[in-house]
């Protein structure tokens, strides 16, 4: 039996200026904060799915990273397996046919026997209201609340310190949260230490031993329930909204109410009437018996003074999602037609050279290019670094003749024309980040429209692939997502290539389920938009034609003709 | 109980959708369900997920349902489908821009071009989006993408528009803001079908549908959604569509049980704030 319980007995989160939240064994912590603020950045930091942006994390005497010898990071795995993880709609993440092979995968990582496994999971679904019958079930033909329950069972059957969860009721019947609240209370009770992401207070503070209210600033208040209870200033301090609950019972406590007796409305109750029948609550009874003898009014609560400086509170501050550049790109300011003009005249120069000078050269008009179009290719590195492998295996593969010998002329040719390639690509991704997709939708259905109307052909055509370049982005976020979940469920950062293809395959499948979603949202508010029933949407012609249009197209022009002329 | 049939209402009746359309003896998303909603009329549906609320809501909305028998007429709403609101913007905002949303969702409301500037103006003011029109998606807040989406979708002055969990994703100040835009529609004659699992934006007047299970199981007012007839005799219809009944309303309940509290149950903040309780039980009324 594995030892739940070894191991040092806090969690660790040291921010750059050194200043540290320690997170206690036996212990839940509730994170708060406002939408926006980071809390689930802050947990996944803390789960080593995303950059640590300078905030040190340790599981007991397990660092979550470890410094390599050349100065690189590399994630711990000793640390990974301290904590067990659920991030929101965690059932989008199931990947197993069953749902006996699902919880099997979440214990993996640890060494266990068989017997031992089987008894993690029967006491997994046994938390979770489940008899053993269930391990056969499969899970995508379960309802969403069953899946959500295994999801639970999952972040239970693992033999883990910690359990990092975010959100847990959002979505479920009251059933489903009472047996999310319960569940975790047993674990803290046998020695687990929750940190627990809610913006559900009427859930989550009875179930609170410490709370963490962070602040938009990145400024963290580590303080006890009752002590919120009367600091409603903290609430706003921290950006967030007294909820509605508490400002209504706030008189109450005024007058004495037991901060411990908010937590249970039945408590609540008799002891608001055991206040009015003037029964005296010993220390405090005296005031509230004299000055309010006949009845507690709920008077409005007076608005709290603002929130007075605190530079006690340590600084934690998680980078909030955000692409890298927001500038505006100045290619923006031209026609798109005249942009599509210049990529169009480039790109065929470019793939009409066939010696290694001209492809030097035409590297050469696109780097100006990028840099005069201060063009963020940096956001598309990963996918220039990978079409770059992949060329260079490609001409590599076309090299090798017969009995191994090497055609060094084969991987040459083979080489320029993934190049030039790619040369094209850098180009067409800029493009894209210069026009957005509705204008260049606009611009192409200009060019294919006659007399105010356009072929319904061309219609879809222009309208499938604008829409396509509008959720890449959307598409490459779902990605990352779930790859940050695959580690967290692996908890293994190795490169070898069955774990490689195993973090791919966990990737994958819920990626595409994904991509199901969002098609059937997308699918949901076009059609409520009228696209695809009104035949003839009105053309708005709001490009121009200026001489800045002009210009950009003869450069264009002059540099496709010198590279015509470089040969 | 909340006005007389009218010739235009959106009606519907038996409908019962089958979550795989070919086969009548697959699982039921919906059962049975009748409902009539008239124009400019205001309903909360409300329901645990997988209760079947969003599928009404998007037959309701009129968008197209496979495996859907039973009768629906359309009414005041008209047959394009009406405007429709999701929980996540970004799923629904299909320009870069604000102004480019606007711009799009009026052109394919066929509005004649020379208007079209114009009126994407006055939506982005409404939906106090005019600072930031020229803005990507990715400099504004959840909550002021998801204003877009609900300006975008009200475009077309649709006679209806359906909110489906559109403030699930949202803090308490962005959530109040669509639903302030959401009351103004209903203001100007718009009916507002309101799906949601926030029981703290029902109105102690208005009208809620429950569903469980597929089944429409609950159709009354707010407060006795929350409370029933008889708090004491008999378990509340929020409750009983599995739902959470929130801490405040159970606080009335406990002190109703103990004879402090009078009905009506206090619902909404303001009614809190006014309310006596009763110094010991059987005392007169505060």
């Amino acid at each position: 039996m594995v030892d739940a319980t070894e191991g040092g007995s806090e969690l660790r989160l040291r921010g750059p200026l050194g200043q540290e939240i320690a997170i206690r064994a036996g212990t839940v912590t509730v994170l708060l904060g406002a939408n926006g603020t980071g809390k689930t950045s802050l947990l996944e930091i803390a789960a080593g799915l995303r950059d640590p942006e300078g905030i040190r994390v340790s599981y007991g005497e397990e660092p979550l990273w470890l410094e390599r010898a050349n100065g690189k990071r590399r994630i711990n795995t000793a640390a990974l397996r301290q904590y067990a993880y659920a991030s929101q709609a965690p059932e989008e993440y199931i990947v197993s046919r069953t749902a006996g092979d699902e919880l099997n995968e979440a214990l993996k990582p640890y060494s266990l026997t068989d017997a031992e496994r089987d008894e993690w999971i029967d006491r997994a679904l046994a938390a979770v209201g489940w008899d053993a019958s269930w391990r056969s079930r499969d899970p995508f033909r379960m309802s969403g609340g069953e899946r959500r329950r295994l999801a639970l069972a999952c972040l239970l059957a693992p033999p883990a310190r910690w359990l990092l969860v975010d959100e847990p009721t959002a979505g479920l019947d009251a059933a489903g949260q009472q047996r999310v609240g319960d569940a975790l209370r047993k674990r803290r009770d046998e020695g687990a230490g929750i940190l627990l992401v809610s913006h559900d207070t009427e859930w989550a503070l009875p179930l609170a031993d410490r709370l963490l209210l962070l602040s938009p600033d990145g400024r963290i208040r580590c303080c006890g329930r009752s002590d919120l209870l009367s600091h409603p200033e903290w609430w706003e301090e921290a950006g967030m909204e007294v909820p509605e609950w508490l400002r209504t019972i706030t008189p109450l406590l005024r007058h004495g109410l037991p901060p411990d007796r908010v937590w249970n409305p039945a408590d609540l109750a008799q002891e608001w009437a055991r206040l009015l029948d003037g029964g005296g609550t010993g220390a405090n009874g005296s005031g509230f018996g004299q000055s309010n003898s006949d009845r507690i009014t709920m008077e409005e609560v007076p608005r709290s003074n603002p929130p007075a400086e605190s530079a006690d509170r340590p600084i934690l501050r998680p980078r909030v999602d955000r692409e890298e550049s927001d500038a505006i790109v100045p290619l923006a300011a031209f026609d798109p037609r005249s942009v599509w003009l210049a990529y169009v005249l480039l790109s065929l120069s470019i793939f009409s050279r066939h010696s290694w000078s001209g492809v030097a050269m035409a590297a050469v008009v696109v780097l100006a290019a990028t840099a005069l179009g201060r063009m963020p290719l940096m956001r598309w590195r990963g996918l220039l670094t990978g079409f770059l492998l992949f060329s260079m295996t490609v001409s590599l593969v076309a090299g090798v003749g017969k009995g191994w010998t090497f055609d060094s002329e084969a991987f040459l040719v083979t080489l320029q024309s993934m190049v030039r390639t790619l040369l094209v690509m850098v180009l067409g991704l800029g493009l894209a980040l210069a026009i957005t997709p509705l204008r260049l939708r606009r611009a192409l259905e200009q060019l294919f429209s006659f007399r105010g109307r356009m072929p319904a052909w061309a219609q879809k055509f222009v309208l499938t692939v604008t829409l396509m370049l509008r959720f890449i982005p959307m598409f490459l976020h779902e990605w990352e997502r779930f790859s940050r979940h695959a580690i967290a469920r692996g908890k293994e950062s190795s490169m070898a290539l069955r774990a490689v293809v195993r973090r791919l395959l966990a990737t994958a499948l819920p990626f595409l389920l994904a991509l199901f979603r969002i098609g059937d949202q997308v699918a949901a508010a076009l059609e409520s938009r009228g696209v695809g029933r009104r035949r003839n949407p009105t053309l708005l012609r709001t490009q121009k034609w200026r001489k800045r249009d002009t210009a950009l197209a003869s450069s264009a022009m002059a540099a496709a003709a010198l590279l015509w002329l470089w040969g | 109980m909340f006005g007389l049939p009218q010739d235009d209402d959106l009606l519907i009746k038996g409908l019962t959708v089958h979550s795989d359309p070919d086969d009548g003896s697959s699982p039921v998303r919906l059962e049975g369900v009748e409902l009539r909603l008239a124009r400019g009329e205001w309903l909360n549906l409300v329901g645990v997920n997988g209760s079947g609320k969003s599928t009404l809501a998007r037959i309701v909305a009129g968008l197209s349902a496979s495996g859907a028998t039973g009768t629906i007429r359309r009414g005041f709403a008209g047959a394009m489908p009406s405007a429709y609101v999701m929980q996540q913007p970004d799923a629904q905002l299909f320009g870069e821009t604000p102004r480019e949303e606007m711009t799009f969702a009026l052109e394919w409301m066929g509005v004649p071009a020379p208007e079209i500037p114009q009126r994407a103006e006055r939506m982005l003011e409404r939906a106090d989006l005019l600072a930031l029109a020229d803005l990507p998606w990715k400099r504004l807040s959840g909550g002021q993408r998801q204003l877009a989406a609900v300006a975008a979708a009200a475009a077309g002055r649709s006679p209806l528009i359906v909110f489906d969990e559109a403030t699930s994703m949202l803090d308490a100040a962005a959530g109040s803001k669509v639903m302030a835009i959401a009351r103004e529609l209903q203001a100007e004659g718009t009916a507002v079908v309101w799906v949601t699992q926030r029981l703290e934006e029902l109105r102690p007047d208005s009208r809620v549908a429950a569903m469980a299970g597929g089944r429409l199981v609950f159709d009354g007012n707010g407060r006795e959604f929350l409370y029933g007839a008889d708090p004491l005799r008999e378990t509340s219809p929020c409750a009983a569509c599995g739902l959470r009944l929130p801490y405040l309303a159970s606080l009335a309940v406990e002190l109703h049980r103990l004879g402090r509290l009078a009905a009506p149950l206090p619902m909404t903040e303001e009614e809190w704030c006014s309310l006596r309780v009763r110094e010991k039980a059987g005392a007169e009324r505060g």
